[in-house]
């Protein structure tokens, strides 16, 4: 589950989910729902995705980065996310989407910020905030 | 935080040291007391959080466009000691090199009367704008490399420009230092065909008149009169520069661990400057810098070209030549004196604009008596300025200024309050014509979404910070 929201210069998602695979999941969706603020994409094409990092706000961070990136370069939007694994310092997934011209997207994501991103879990419930720079 | 401000004069406030035991200096902000009322707390935070990055001298600095952003707020400078200090991306932004040109033709507003659709058209068929515009250049990666190595000196060798323009961009266009072979192979797959485009969002190129001059001798001197045609772009590096910032801050983030750095916010990642990774950013970050510059001075090239066709007049008759060219994020190796001492620092300009004075050996021989230009677009319905760099602005901000309006309005609370409204149709009654390629870009960006920039321009003024010299309104606007 996410939701949007608007600082004055950019925007961001708010993510809660019941486990960290929803959390990473739900996070890609909001982002990929802020560029193009669609819900229903075509699932036609897959992507394999392994990605390393040192803890797991940076392993969020460069999780969506590298989404972003194959986005921007491939002219693909993404609408599921199988999280095959993760663990506090890698995640390894497979992503569906389809191809979309970049001209329909609504929203260039510059790219994903750290400001303020920090995974908490409080009762069960995972949560975090995500500020884009647009 | 508002609470710990401290007023030093009408312009100047003062964040105590004592305020954040993180603190390693005091935070000072440059602004009028309404601008400061108007600025959000967390912008405050962002200015004692980056009071905290080890090395950092004199004082966390915020021009008057201060804003919320992450790791420095928009609007901020820092410097940090080149010898023991540290470098981060987060003080210089995604956008590497975000800046803007300005350039005067031989034209007045009488000359274009009545051609201004033409113009627009024009301009909108030369030049790739919005989201994921990608240019009539398609660079292999070795080509690439030689733009990242020489920056706008690749473009005037490639016959966009001339070579008489590299005078006239700040570090003529070309950081030495940069090295492309610091940045990654993912950079490099982004940037490939974005070279020559303008991108979305804030990013525009104007065709403007200029409206008012406040300093009859300076803009002689630059060759500027009333009602004359004047030409302004503002973009950056692209996704190249978004990547290599990306990457880097999960580079600098991971190496703080080995130099036990530890800062207040993830965004404000970063290494010492004479460690592997703080060099290996600073030649990436030095690199994207010059792909801005080579994407700037071919914009203008093609600006040049489509305002020719659209008029049916000579080269010569146009005349287009460009004032200055400033970058406003950006990270630079400068000398300056502190406590009666001269040090090497690294200025992280964040939303600042180099401002360096009369005299200066980095500024152009013909500006020695007048001091550097600095450029400061406004919105797309009011005006921009041209200001020029004082020897206070040396003592009080490492020779920055303030770089833009600022938003006042979110991008959301934007689209709510033209709600049934025409914001083309608004600036077209207004005498501006305006072509973007999503509707949507203008209303997240029209006029009433940012703050009057003549605020920010009277603050800086005010602080003799910079010199006022003239003032251009837009005419014809294209957008991403």
């Amino acid at each position: 589950m996410f939701s949007v929201f608007f600082t004055t210069a950019d925007a961001g998602i708010r993510v809660e989910a019941d486990s960290l695979e929803g959390l990473f999941s739900d996070s890609a969706k909001g982002m990929f729902f802020l560029m193009t603020e669609r819900k229903n994409i075509n699932l036609e094409l897959e992507r394999d995705i392994y990605i390393e990092s040192h803890d797991m706000d940076f392993l969020l961070f460069q999780w969506l980065s590298e989404l972003l990136y194959i986005s921007e370069t491939e002219k693909i939007i993404f609408g599921r996310f199988d999280i095959l694994e993760i663990k506090e310092n890698s995640i390894k997934a497979k992503c569906f989407g389809e191809k979309l011209p970049m001209s329909s997207v609504k929203r260039l994501i510059k790219a994903v910020t750290l400001h303020n991103l920090h995974i908490s879990r409080h009762n069960n419930k995972w949560k975090v905030e995500i500020i884009f720079d647009l | 935080m508002r609470k710990n401000l401290i007023k030093i004069n009408n312009f100047k406030w003062e964040i105590p040291k004592e305020t954040n035991s993180l603190m390693r200096v005091p935070g000072i902000i440059f602004a009028s007391e309404r601008l400061i009322s108007e600025t959000e707390e967390q912008a405050f935070t962002q200015v004692i959080n980056s009071a905290s990055l080890p090395g950092i001298v004199k004082a966390s600095i915020a021009m008057p466009d201060i804003h919320f952003g992450y790791g420095l707020p928009i609007g901020g400078v820092v410097a940090t000691d080149w010898s023991n200090g540290v470098i981060s991306p987060g003080g210089v932004g995604f956008d590497i090199n975000c800046g803007v040109r300005l350039m005067k033709t031989n034209l007045f507003l009488k000359d274009i009367k009545g051609k201004e659709r033409e113009i627009v058209n024009s301009l909108y068929r030369h030049i790739p704008t919005g989201v994921g515009s990608t240019g009539s250049l398609t660079l292999s990666h070795n080509e690439l490399k030689e733009v990242l190595k020489k920056g706008a000196r690749w473009a005037v060798e490639k016959g966009y420009g001339s070579p008489e323009d590299l005078e006239f961009i700040e570090s003529n266009g070309s950081i030495p230092e940069a090295n492309p072979e610091k940045v990654s192979t993912k950079a490099l797959e982004r940037g490939r065909d974005q070279l020559g485009t303008l991108g979305s969002g804030n990013h525009f190129l104007e065709v403007q008149f200029v409206e008012e001059i406040y300093d009859e001798k300076i803009a002689k001197a630059l060759g500027l009169e009333k009602n004359m045609i004047t030409v302004m772009i503002h973009t950056g590096s692209r996704g190249l520069g978004h990547q290599v910032a990306t990457d880097y801050v999960a580079i600098l983030g991971n190496a703080m661990r080995k130099y036990g750095i530890n800062v207040p916010d993830k965004q404000l990642a970063c290494a010492p400057i004479n460690s592997k990774e703080g060099r290996d950013y600073f030649e990436a970050m030095s690199a994207s810098a010059n792909f801005a510059w080579a994407n700037r001075q071919i914009i203008m090239h093609w600006a040049e070209e489509a305002i020719l066709k659209a008029l049916g007049i000579s080269k010569s008759s146009l005349g287009m030549k460009l004032i200055y060219d400033v970058a406003h994020n950006i990270a630079k190796k400068e000398e300056h004196i502190i406590d009666g001492k001269k040090r090497i620092v690294a200025v992280h300009r964040k939303g600042a604009t180099r401002a360096f004075p009369p005299g200066h050996p980095e500024i152009p021989k013909k500006y020695q008596d007048i001091g550097q230009p600095v450029i400061i677009p406004g919105d797309m319905g009011r005006y921009s300025y041209l200001l020029t760099g004082v020897k206070e602005a040396m003592e009080e901000t490492f020779g920055s200024s303030c770089h833009g309006a600022g938003r006042v309005l979110s991008r959301h609370q934007a689209i709510k309050r033209a709600q049934g409204r025409s914001i083309v149709s608004e600036l077209e009654r207004e005498g501006i014509l305006v072509r973007a390629s999503d509707k949507e870009t203008v209303v997240e960006e029209m006029p009433e979404a940012y703050k009057d920039v003549s605020l920010v321009v009277d603050s800086i003024v005010g602080a003799s910070i910079s010199k006022k010299i003239a003032k251009m309104k837009p005419i014809v606007v294209i957008k991403g």
